[in-house]
């Protein structure tokens, strides 16, 4: 099969999602009917998800000599990210179940989903809302890596990863599979990019 | 090809059965891939072509993956519906911060 006939984007996703709830509402469909017959595709989320160690194996190099720079940013970026968004939430006038499941979105779907259930949001809230973190991203990631003048691969990856989640890293490995593999390691380490990181990730390259 | 998606399962499976037994909350597809990642450095004569070919193929599709997910949507219709305000002044905010700050 040629790998380049399934290409997936962002947009493709966003239709997908609209598109397959809007007939599930004028059909007056349960979610849990659809889901059910859907389990096959959600299941290949698993073995995607072991999959994105083969990119980042392959660009080791790479990793290793950014690697103070990319673990900085990555620790500094996820707080505020979580924080920032209960605090929002709750400023604005959310629930508690709300705020709760906006905390884990800059990480995996998958992740986001375990992660409310702990905390106590709404998990399939928490999957939502790390799905449109990741189309925001993938929409505004090019044009904001241009304006703040990066042209770094692996600044790209970090930064769609760790804001978009599996959405954003989907959209950068069909770039470039040095972006797909920081993309890998800032959801592999569920942490955020850090503006101050780039600097620090380029005086180590 | 089949063989591997089956190494690619068999790293979930191990990083499963390793999130129940020690109850973390890193679910078992993302510790299968530190698995996977830590098997290849050992190994790298396993990072054979049928591996990286299939493995590419399935990240290319990584977005479909996330239909079924987020389908799930219309049950917090009315959630969303009552709170859009905070929630999305939350989303956009909350993903743009890193890069204010």
């Amino acid at each position: 099969m040629d790998p380049d006939s399934c290409r997936v984007g962002w947009l493709d996703v966003l239709i997908s999602i609209l598109l397959i709830g809007g007939i599930l509402g004028i059909t007056g469909t349960p979610y849990r009917t659809y889901f059910a017959s859907a389990q096959l595709i959600h299941f290949l989320l698993g073995p995607a998800t072991v999959a994105l160690a083969v990119p980042l194996v392959r660009n080791l190099g790479h990793l290793r000599r950014s690697l103070p720079g990319v673990a900085l940013a990555l620790t500094a970026g996820s707080l505020v990210s979580a924080i920032g968004g209960i605090a929002l939430v709750e400023i604005c006038g959310g629930s508690r179940a709300a705020a709760l499941s906006m905390a884990p979105k800059a990480v995996t779907t998958p992740i986001a989903i375990e992660v409310t259930q702990t905390v106590g949001g709404i998990p399939s809230l928490a999957a939502v809302l790390a799905i449109a973190g990741g189309v925001l991203v993938a929409i505004s990631i090019q044009s904001l890596l241009k304006w703040a003048k990066i042209t770094d691969w692996r600044a790209f990856g970090l930064a769609a990863g760790t804001a978009g989640s599996g959405i954003g890293a989907a959209h950068a490995i069909s770039f470039d599979e040095i972006a797909g593999t920081f993309a890998a390691l800032a959801i592999g380490l569920t942490r955020k990019f850090h503006h101050g990181s780039k600097k620090v990730a380029k005086s180590f390259s | 090809m089949l063989k591997a998606f089956a190494i690619l399962l068999g790293c979930q499976l191990v990083g499963e059965f390793l999130h129940r037994i020690f109850s973390l909350w890193v679910p078992g597809p993302v510790i299968g891939m530190f698995l996977l990642a830590m098997l290849l450095l050992r190994k790298p004569s396993a990072l054979s072509e049928p591996l990286v070919s299939t493995t590419r193929m399935l990240l290319q599709c990584l977005g479909l993956f996330f239909v079924p997910a987020g389908v799930g949507v219309i049950r917090n219709l009315n959630l969303i519906g009552r709170e859009w305000i905070p929630i999305l002044v939350a989303l956009v905010g909350s993903t743009f911060s890193f890069r204010f700050s």
